[in-house]
């Protein structure tokens, strides 16, 4: 056997994943079918015979106690699981020309997804402003901060949370504006 | 407590939250329930298993399903007290909007 496989770097915004799964798939019918899933933003791929995957994305924090219920579940409908990323579970079911197959099925489901993020990102927010302001807004004495690698350290995490906190407010927005979407798509 | 209210909540069920139920009539696991409701619907209603197991999670966190064994790692469920009067109170709403619709 001669297995070449081949790697590719990608960003994915939250929102969008259903254009991940959209590629994922266009790479499989290139015969490139996704193998693992390593760090973050990082993808394996296998090339393979020509086969038709639906991939889909499924938003799951890790539950020891539920995880096995979850994996049989999905298993038995003929999903096979590939990996995780930032607690997005990659899953694929191979279908026919012009099939396709979905892990959620009604509007319901799809949003919930969502929200399991949404939950999720208000976490870190909360942790993010709570260590932030420990950590930067009350600020240092002035001794610590004549010292250069300090304050240029000081420094850094202050543009750190100058930008992350925009980005988390952007995510939040557009993944309310997805469900709110989904909503109108419900009728 | 006012029981009617306490079930009236989780009413009108989606179209996959009252075929589950049925399903449930028996006890089932996951696989038994999605191979129910795809035959009982005759194919038009398919519940992935993502919709599944949220369902399940939330099924049995408002006590309308318990888990009552498990068969080569699968769960098996059953439906409640409580879950048999939901459902009943939902069938008897849609045999209400049948009837209204009689002339259409």
């Amino acid at each position: 056997m001669n297995t070449q496989s081949i790697k590719r770097t990608r960003w994915f915004w939250p929102w969008q994943d259903a254009k991940e799964e959209a590629w994922l798939e266009s790479m499989s019918q290139d015969c490139w079918h996704l193998k693992s899933l390593a760090l973050p933003c990082v993808y394996q791929f296998e090339r393979g015979e020509p086969l038709r995957y639906a991939y889909r994305l499924d938003y799951m924090l890790a539950d020891k106690n539920k995880w096995l219920e979850y994996m049989q579940i999905f298993q038995d409908a003929g999903w096979e699981y590939i990996g995780e990323m930032s607690n997005w579970r990659y899953w694929r079911k191979q279908v026919a020309q012009g099939e396709t197959a979905e892990i959620f099925t009604d509007t319901e489901s799809k949003i919930k997804k969502y929200r399991r993020l949404l939950a999720f990102l208000a976490f870190m927010l909360i942790l993010l402003v709570f260590l932030g302001r420990q950590m930067f807004v009350g600020g240092l004495d002035g001794d610590l901060m004549a010292v250069p690698v300090i304050s240029a350290i000081y420094l850094v995490g202050r543009i750190l949370y100058a930008v992350l906190i925009p980005v988390y407010i952007v995510v939040v927005v557009k993944l309310l504006l997805r469900i709110n979407q989904l909503k109108k798509q419900a009728l | 407590m006012n029981g009617s209210s306490e079930i009236d909540k989780y009413l009108p069920l989606t179209e996959s939250t009252y075929y589950i139920l049925l399903a449930l009539l028996e006890p089932l696991h996951g696989y038994g329930v999605m191979q129910k409701v795809e035959a009982m619907s005759e194919g038009m209603v398919k519940i992935g298993p993502g919709t599944l197991y949220g369902a399940f999670q939330a099924l049995e966190k408002e006590g309308l399903i318990v888990k009552v064994g498990e068969e080569e790692r699968r769960k098996i469920y059953d439906l409640t007290g409580k879950g048999r009067q939901v459902l009943k109170k939902q069938v008897e709403r849609l045999a209400l909007m049948v009837r209204n619709a009689s002339a259409v």
